[in-house]
């Protein structure tokens, strides 16, 4: 049994897509290695900046020998084809087979022996395919030649048992042997690779450690033990921040950094941003949680005099950074926020939907809609994209909305105004009523805009993002119990929505409200049974309200109900009832006067009681009453399954008998579609 | 060793002429960037070999803080060097660079951070980096794909060093105007700051307060104009003098915050549109021999 070891030497690998390559890397040879019939007793992948490393350990010197059978024409065919069958399997007649096929004859069979494959030979082709096929999510070319890699290669270490495999070269700078280097400064001679564990051992000595995971544990355990030292915290987001720093080195050393004190005047999200998103220093906070003036980096050296010149010059760097932030802070606090509404005039929210000063006219539309006595939702939406004109914002896009709120604040807006404003673009975190309604109508607006210009998602491409903006809407919902006219809204922003080529409406509609219904189904997933979901999508009042927030109420509440006696009890009514009426739904004609027996009585009083309470209640999504108030309906109908034959030979009294039915049937319907939870 | 800015300058010139690089002045027009310079943008669209190197003044209005801010500025320099095609030892070339002007790569911090580079202007881009040197960009180095819309055959290697950021990392300074330029005592010491914190002041106010709207957008229809004329004529080397010329007055007339979001998308394709035919124009020639 021996060991494969390859090692793809690179130029810095970008850290975003390190993860993905490596494992990719050993999916490729775990596949590889099966579709050849190769067994091997253990897997290794490992990444860093400037190189990609697999070990197959316990792999057999080659393919086992195995035996195939060929078959071949009748022994009667023409000698013309026994002859051309000997030569394809170069054996001679008395070497085949014949064997009895029944009717169809007695044909010659051929035993061939396959002599196994060197492993050395399918590890080469599994290199070379890798190589030419792996997609980095971008790849170049370099020098003069047009093999691609995400950047340039130098060398490959490709060893099987010690001997270097026979893999061509992709690209005439790269050498292929058994020679890798050590950490790019510390210690970049060349040395020989011989084993895996020689390989890791040797990289440790040249200041590499291979693996990310052992990296990020490293940086993710210094960062935590500076805080300790400085009495400060770290926040959740380490883990995930140590992670992508290592990507970022080959051997990490934990440095602590400050910056002036007089910076966190500006809002924390502004300093966290240049500091993670520019730098990828990790905050320090306060026990309260305030953020302090204290960070922690890693950097990729430890040079023998000490950090001191390395912590001092990225020290300056954020301060520089810091310093114009502040200069964009200030500036910012002296502009007029009107003049910068004005200026959204000249922004283009999109070709076809006009620029984002008009959407903030069919904000407040939407907003006059959901509530039209609220004068902060109002003023929300007013100034909701004011902070897009601002310099800070242009600075840093992916603070939009969090300035918005700390510019109307300086402006003396009220609070639940500002955190709207501020909240606009998360789905989760508003506890202020206006926050949550400003959050819906953001999502709102995009959406359906975009689907009454007839753009819309498709598999592949959502440019827009207008799944995230529905999920949000269906979120927000649920997450606050909104009471939400979906459907008066998407009618509002087609009418509030003066452009030209607008879809027909009942196509928007449709569209429009398939895509939701979907998304719905998309979210509810997660927690509910298929059969469930279904069963609430498809009620009557469902598809006549579109009210998310019920729905997914209803869906928990069936989960739950259809356990218990009750709800099966309702399930079994309703399974009877269906099967006797079938798909029919027209032809039926209720004529009391023909409902003489008892039974027939008591089970039309029932239900005209039961359904004016049902309608009520459904009219407010109300599902948990609405089963209740059905309940009262089952004994009659047992009842009047005994006392009477519903497909009576008096077509008249059968047709009134199966409308009494059929009028419980669409009750039920219209609370829950149970035909989706009968088991089929 | 000598880290002064002149100083610094003169041993990026000796260490690439020392490498086959032809040391080229400054292009004697207004442009945003090095790789603006004809020996970037047109000499890396064809495909013939070419090694050049040169300091590039350049001119960034929007940047510009009145000499307020210590690492932001409106004009500052860039080294650049362009090698076709991208050599096989790209990066210990640009290191070893880094050690000719007295930067110890033991003592410092030095990476490669993922920075892929774009021009929408040019119609360019390629992958590299930004290198950091202990957290500070102190150069761009990218492996060109595509220049004005054609793919580059052979690739070239295009280094470019913020000579400000080298040297304040170099020179252990926080503050660009205190940057010390001549390596001189006394009364012959002179600093960045000396010679630039006016010229910082006076075309800030220029480039935000005083540029001329009206004339700068004729001007920009005027470059646009003749660039065309002269592709017609089939002189890409004057045409391309008009697309800087135009990229220009669009930079000035962004900085006075005269073009709107939406009409900022369609300048720059209009730039983008003359540098294209600029290139193409170019390789075309040089391919034919016509340029040799």
């Amino acid at each position: 049994m021996s060991e494969f070891i390859l090692e793809i030497f690179s130029e810095e690998i970008p850290a975003r897509m390190q993860k993905a390559a490596c494992q990719a890397l050993q999916y490729h040879f775990v596949q590889g290695l099966a579709d050849h019939n190769l067994q091997f007793e253990h897997i290794k992948s490992a990444v860093t900046p400037r190189r990609l490393a697999l070990c197959v350990q316990g792999l057999p010197a080659a393919q086992a020998d195995t035996e195939a059978e060929r078959k071949g024409p009748a022994i009667d065919a023409p000698q013309q084809a026994i002859d051309g069958f000997l030569a394809s399997v170069q054996l001679r007649l008395d070497q085949l087979e014949q064997r009895d096929l029944g009717k169809k004859g007695v044909f010659y069979f051929a035993k061939l022996q396959q002599k196994g494959l060197p492993t050395s030979e399918i590890l080469a082709q599994l290199i070379t395919r890798f190589l030419q096929s792996y997609r980095w999510p971008k790849s170049m070319r370099w020098g003069n030649e047009e093999f691609t890699w995400v950047r340039p290669m130098h060398s490959l270490v490709a060893l099987f048992a010690g001997e270097i495999l026979p893999v061509p070269a992709p690209h005439s700078f790269v050498s292929v042997g058994r020679t890798s280097y050590g950490h790019r400064f510390m210690a970049p001679e060349a040395f020989a690779v011989e084993s895996w564990d020689q390989y890791q051992h040797a990289l440790r000595d040249r200041y590499v450690v291979l693996d990310a995971i052992e990296r990020a544990e490293m940086i993710a355990e210094g960062y935590a033990k500076v805080a300790e030292e400085k009495g400060l915290v770290l926040q959740e987001s380490v883990q995930a921040q140590a992670a992508q720093v290592a990507g970022l080195v080959e051997w990490p050393v934990i440095c602590t950094g400050q910056f002036d004190a007089a910076f966190l005047e500006i809002p924390a999200e502004v300093l966290t941003t240049s500091m993670w998103s520019h730098q990828f220093y990790t905050p320090l906070y306060t026990a309260e949680g305030n953020l302090s003036n204290t960070f922690v980096f890693t950097a990729n050296m430890a040079p023998a005099e000490g950090m001191a010149k390395i912590v001092a010059g990225n020290e300056a760097v954020l301060q520089a950074r810091l310093q114009d932030a502040q200069f964009f802070w200030q500036a910012d606090l002296k502009a007029s926020i009107e003049d910068w509404n004005d200026s959204l005039k000249n922004q283009t929210f999109h070709a076809k939907l006009g620029s984002v000063y008009d959407r903030l006219g069919r904000f407040e539309k939407l907003a006059a809609c959901i509530d039209v006595s609220s004068e902060p939702l109002k003023l929300a939406c007013r100034y909701a994209k004011a902070d897009l004109a601002s310099e800070m914002v242009g600075e840093f896009p992916e603070l939009q909305g969090v300035m918005g709120g700390y510019y109307l604040q300086a402006k003396g807006f009220d609070a639940d105004v500002c955190a709207a404003v501020s909240q606009q673009y998360t789905d989760q975190g508003q506890t202020d009523v206006v926050a949550v309604q400003l959050a819906v109508i953001e999502r709102l607006e995009t959406l359906t805009s975009f689907f009454v210009v007839g753009i819309q998602p498709t598999s592949s491409k959502d440019p827009f993002a207008l799944r995230r903006a529905a999920l949000g809407i269906i979120r927000l919902a649920v997450a606050h119990n909104l009471k939400l006219d979906f459907i008066g809204l998407a009618e509002a922003n087609y009418i509030a929505l003066d452009v030209a080529n607008k879809v027909d409406y009942a196509a928007y509609r449709t569209n429009l409200n398939r895509f939701m219904v979907d998304r719905l189904r998309y979210y509810l997933k997660e927690s509910y049974d298929h059969e469930v979901i279904e069963a609430v999508l498809g009620s009557q009042w469902f598809v006549e309200g579109m009210d998310f927030a019920r729905a997914a109420e209803a869906c928990k509440l069936l989960s739950v109900r259809l356990v218990l006696e009750d709800g099966q009890a309702l399930l079994q009514a309703f399974d009877r009832v269906n099967g006797i009426l079938g798909a029919a739904v027209e032809g039926m004609i209720l004529d009391e006067a023909l409902l003489q027996k008892p039974a027939e009585q008591e089970l039309l009083q029932h239900i005209m009681t039961v359904e004016t309470q049902v309608l009520d209640l459904m009219q407010d999504g109300k599902l948990a009453g609405a089963l209740v108030a059905l309940q009262p309906v089952l004994q009659p109908l047992e009842g009047f399954f005994e006392a009477v034959l519903v497909n009576d030979p008096d077509a008249a009294v059968a047709s009134s008998r199966r409308a009494l039915l059929h009028r419980l049937r669409t009750l039920m319907l219209r609370c829950v579609d149970f035909s989706a939870l009968v088991k089929k | 060793m000598d880290t002064c800015f002149q100083t610094m300058i003169l041993n990026l010139q000796t260490y690439w002429a020392k490498q086959g690089c032809v040391i080229l002045q400054p292009f004697d027009m207004e442009v945003g960037a090095g790789t603006f310079h004809p020996a970037t943008t047109l000499r890396s669209a064809d495909h013939m070999p070419w090694k050049a190197a040169y300091v590039q003044p350049c001119r960034r209005p929007t940047d510009g803080r009145y000499g307020q801010n210590p690492n932001r500025f409106q004009h500052y320099y860039q080294f650049q060097v362009i090698i076709k095609p991208s050599p096989k030892d790209a990066q210990a070339l640009y290191l070893d660079s880094l050690k000719a002007i007295g930067f110890d790569l033991m003592a410092n911090d030095v990476r490669f951070v993922e920075d892929d580079w774009e021009s929408p202007t040019l119609g360019a881009s390629g992958l590299g980096w930004e290198v950091w040197g202990n957290g500070s960009e102190i150069s761009q180095f990218t492996y060109f794909q595509q220049m004005g819309g054609l793919k580059c055959e052979p690739v070239s290697l295009e280094l470019t060093y913020g000579l400000e950021r080298l040297a304040l990392v170099l020179q252990n300074k926080t503050s660009a105007f205190d940057l010390d330029w001549n390596g001189q005592a006394g009364a012959d010491k002179m600093t960045w700051g000396d010679i630039f914190y006016e010229n910082e002041k006076q075309q800030s106010a220029y480039n935000f307060e005083h540029a001329d709207v009206p004339s700068l957008i004729q001007q920009f229809k005027h470059c646009e104009d003749q660039c065309g004329l002269l592709i017609d004529q089939e002189l890409p080397l004057p045409a391309y003098e008009f697309c800087m010329k135009a990229s220009h007055a669009f930079n000035l007339l962004d900085a006075r915050g005269a073009i709107s979001v939406t009409d900022r998308a369609a300048y720059i394709a209009r730039v983008r549109a003359l540098a294209k035919a600029c290139c193409t124009l170019w390789r075309e020639q040089m391919q034919s021999g016509e340029a040799a």
